[in-house]
């Protein structure tokens, strides 16, 4: 549904600084269907199955390759995307598979941590800005030591 | 006359001071590139911060007061340790009661490093697994921290591979990537059997008792999140007074520590698993620690306090990128450290830290929140009392009789291997054949 034109216009520039914020940490933008074409076992957040009938979940969310859920809400100015625990949103699913998949409402971007942080309910919140990484040996740059190696956020309008 | 400190840092390995150098220099660099790009105006952004900590330490006891009642509301147990022994015995009693012989997965946490947690849960016969890929090599080699935020500054590659293989891992190759991902692949078990997780505070926010974790890895976040029991330790003085105070502060952490715009995972807790929710802890216990901290909150070295735990001021240090962490012989090295050590433990067992600086303020220059570090190693340095035996009254000695300073003049080359200290590194100057009196008298 689209929005009030000048909400559109200020939509698109917080998608641009978030777009590039966030490939700046490692993390890339995709489209939907590139969802389909990952490999191995999925856990997928519940609400969004319907979207992807025909892959394979793993029985035990430690085996999946792939976690798809979408973004509670976006940071354009650090790249971030954000969180909130709940019942259809396991926290784990963000940090277990080696592969996130974030579907992200273009309308959910904030344009700072300000006003993200002035929006944050009682929930647990987790405030995700690119893949995991490390640089504890001899200051070089590794992806995906414990949490995911690769951070997809894919535009999902609602 | 050189002091003990002056001596370990002697005796370590070249190696070791050229990884200290090389990393800390990147990390300067890394912090100034950050701190251009994230802040217009980063002079008044740090003066914010500054005033925020300024107005926590002056309201600190109501603040904590307001913090408890938040996360009681939460669903978060809070508990109170006034030192380290309570703290110990405080937290030891969650995780027995959790499992009699417990698996307990790890964050990285100074202060309980500070309070020496690891050894005591072992003790008493309950498992502990450090998960930051830097503190688990730490533990391996039964070593302890060199750097705040960079465990094994002082290691490199080799070294790490060395660790692993003496302990059964089996890397294919020294490359760091390799090495992340196995310890990656062993540590994934443990998140999984893990009873307990327990985790240090960034800050914690008295208007909604949200805590606050940063990290890079995600091994904070699993460590929190997948144990049925969360039990998070902070040291008094890392309380904030809004959600608003957030955002700055974040931005300035992660720029004067990591060098980055925000860290990978900011991680806001704000109370166990709900009913209806898949995961995360059933129990979130904070322990508030204080362990001296009240004591330096009352007296002289008061703004070590509003101290981050960014690194910056190691990272910038000529005399940490010389000596390294573990000279210091305490939990915090470097400029913070060498403030922080003798406020929590006495100036008598830790004041001659005070002297392992060169006063040039680099340290306060690069301080998020504007720590006059120099000025509190200066008052640490009175209170110590014994500075270094300066030369002058001995030259004032010869220098006040002709003859006396005739004579020492002559036996100046003599005196030369007591300098010994002074000329491996320098030059000793050439005398230039002849005194100023001898060249007077015979002038044409």
């Amino acid at each position: 549904m689209p929005g009030p034109r000048l909400a559109q216009a200020q939509v698109a520039d917080h998608w641009a600084l978030f777009r590039e914020r966030l490939s700046e940490v490692g993390g890339e933008v995709a489209d939907f269907s590139a969802v389909a074409d990952c490999p191995g076992l999925f856990w997928i957040q519940e609400g969004l199955k319907g979207f992807w009938p025909g892959l394979d979940l793993a029985a035990d969310p430690w085996e999946a390759m792939t976690g798809v859920c979408r973004a509670d809400m976006a940071v354009a100015e650090t790249g971030s995307v954000l969180f909130a625990s709940g019942p259809d949103q396991p926290r784990l699913l963000s940090l277990l598979p080696p592969r996130h998949v974030v579907l992200l409402d273009p309308k959910q971007i904030e344009p700072n941590l300000e006003a993200a942080l002035a929006r944050l309910d009682r929930r647990n919140w987790a405030i995700v800005t690119g893949p995991s990484r490390t640089a504890d040996i001899e200051g070089i740059l590794v992806r995906g030591v414990h949490g995911p190696r690769e951070l997809i956020v894919v535009p999902f309008p609602v | 006359m050189r002091s003990d400190f002056d001596k370990r840092a002697e005796r370590l390995p070249l190696k070791v001071v050229d990884s200290v150098r090389t990393a800390s220099a990147n990390k300067v660099q890394g912090r100034f590139q950050a701190i251009a790009s994230v802040f217009a105006e980063y002079d008044s952004a740090r003066r914010q911060a500054a005033a925020t900590k300024e107005y926590v330490l002056d309201n600190l006891a109501d603040l904590l007061v307001e913090l408890e009642a938040s996360c009681l509301k939460n669903g978060v147990q809070v508990h109170w340790a006034e030192d380290a022994e309570q703290a110990n015995r405080l937290i030891l009693g969650i995780v027995s009661r959790a499992a009699p012989s417990a698996l307990v997965v790890k964050g990285k946490s100074m202060a309980t490093e500070e309070i020496g947690l690891n050894e005591r849960l072992i003790q008493e016969g309950h498992q502990v697994v450090e998960t930051d890929l830097g503190e688990f090599v730490v533990q391996l080699d039964d070593d302890v921290p060199s750097h705040i935020v960079t465990p094994i500054i002082h290691k490199d590659r080799t070294d790490v591979k060395r660790t692993f293989e003496s302990h059964g891992l089996s890397p294919r190759s020294d490359e760091p990537e390799e090495l992340a991902a196995v310890a990656r692949a062993r540590l994934r078990e443990e998140f999984r059997r893990a009873d307990v997780g327990i985790s240090g505070v960034n800050f914690a926010v008295a208007s909604s008792g949200r805590l606050v974790i940063v990290e890079n890895e995600g091994n904070n976040r699993l460590s929190t999140t997948a144990p049925r029991v969360h039990i998070a330790v902070m040291g008094l003085e890392k309380v904030l007074p809004c959600d608003t105070d957030l955002a700055l502060f974040l931005r300035l952490l992660a720029a004067s520590s990591t060098g980055q715009r925000l860290t990978v995972y900011t991680h806001l807790v704000c109370g166990p698993r709900r009913p209806d929710e898949p995961d995360g802890p059933e129990e979130v216990h904070l322990v508030l620690l204080d362990n001296g901290r009240s004591k330096i909150l009352n007296g002289a070295l008061r703004e070590i306090l509003k101290c981050l735990r960014c690194g910056a001021c190691l990272n910038v240090c000529p005399v940490y990128r010389q000596a390294s962490g573990h000279t210091y012989r305490h939990t915090y090295s470097g400029p913070l450290g060498a403030v922080l050590a003798p406020g929590l433990d006495g100036v008598h067992s830790h004041g001659a830290l005070a002297f392992a600086s060169t006063l040039c303020g680099a340290c306060q220059e690069v301080c998020p929140v504007d720590i006059p570090i120099p000025e509190l190693l200066l008052k640490i340095r009175a209170e110590v009392g014994a500075t270094p035996a300066a030369p002058w009254p001995v030259w004032a000695w010869f220098a006040q009789r002709s003859a006396r300073w005739r004579m020492a003049l002559k036996a100046l080359p003599m005196v030369e291997p007591l300098a010994r200290p002074w000329t491996e590194h320098r030059e000793w100057p050439e005398p230039s054949g002849v005194d100023f009196r001898r060249w007077w008298d015979q002038r044409p």
